[in-house]
């Protein structure tokens, strides 16, 4: 039987951005940048999260934001799947082009800038200082 | 023009394989379980690795090791990086097949071992088997 390339495509391009659109308000609160009141309305308009898991997660980020390693831990495996989606975005450039069809126009643009924004938040000094805002999140 | 799916899913799979079959000798490395001459092998061996400069990574990977915070870090990462292909070989099982079209038989066998391996590692705790 053939493959549904088609298929198969949008589901790692569905990976890619249900990974960062849920990723980028908990790297958020983790960082102290919002508070949980505004994680769970960002996380409410999420089609992508059910409610019952949003109190769940944020349960396991106060665990988190107590423990400076494990802070540091989570700041280093989100680095790690932001260079790989990147570099996945970079290594074949119309997986943007089929975010944006099946999740509506600036889709991919998005995704880029949380990416970016979560990498150079992590890692200024190695990837510059993020000097744009995220206002239209 | 229209979107070259089929290319795309070659590029991925790629991506995948090589990163799987690089992090695997790095891994092994740092925790000792290969020496440097096995490494040296192993990269020199396979088409994969010729753009990588093996002596400059050797010399990363000495540093590392002595250091068990920088391998801690280094560990975290691979961990992210295998949950990643993970979650995309699940939730796309026809990526596998076209690893083996690209590569050779078996190779999406290969992969899915490794990673699961780099994990249990990594950490046995969460993803190694559980003891009844």
């Amino acid at each position: 039987m053939d493959m549904d390339y088609k298929k198969s495509i949008g589901n790692i391009a569905d990976c890619i951005i249900h990974y960062t659109f849920t990723e980028l308000p908990k790297f958020n609160l983790i960082a102290g940048r919002i508070s949980e009141d505004e994680f769970r309305k960002q996380m409410s308009f999420s089609p992508l999260i059910k409610a019952h898991h949003i109190e769940e997660i944020i349960i396991t980020i106060r665990g988190i934001k107590n423990n400076s390693e494990k802070v540091k831990t989570s700041y280093l495996m989100t680095l790690r799947a932001v260079l790989t989606f990147e570099e996945m975005l970079q290594s074949s450039q119309n997986l943007s082009k089929v975010m944006n069809e099946i999740n509506g126009k600036d889709t991919s643009m998005q995704v880029k800038k949380y990416l970016r924004y979560m990498k150079q938040t992590i890692a200024p000094s190695e990837f510059g200082e993020f000097q744009e805002n995220l206002e239209d999140y | 023009m229209g979107i070259n799916y089929k290319n795309i899913a070659r590029n991925i799979s790629d991506y995948i394989v090589r990163c799987t079959f690089f992090e695997l000798p790095k891994l092994d490395f740092i925790v000792g379980r290969i020496s440097e001459d096995e490494f040296r092998e192993l990269l020199n061996s396979s088409f994969l690795f010729q753009k990588y400069g093996t002596e400059e990574i050797i010399s990363e990977l000495r540093d590392i090791e002595g250091n068990p915070e920088k391998m801690k870090i280094v560990c975290t990462s691979i961990l992210r990086l295998v949950i990643s292909f993970e979650q995309m070989l699940e939730s796309c099982p026809d990526l596998l097949k076209v690893i083996d079209d690209i590569n050779v038989e078996g190779t999406s066998e290969k992969v899915k071992k490794h990673l699961r391996y780099m994990k249990e590692m990594i950490n046995p705790d969460e993803y190694g088997l559980k003891k009844i």
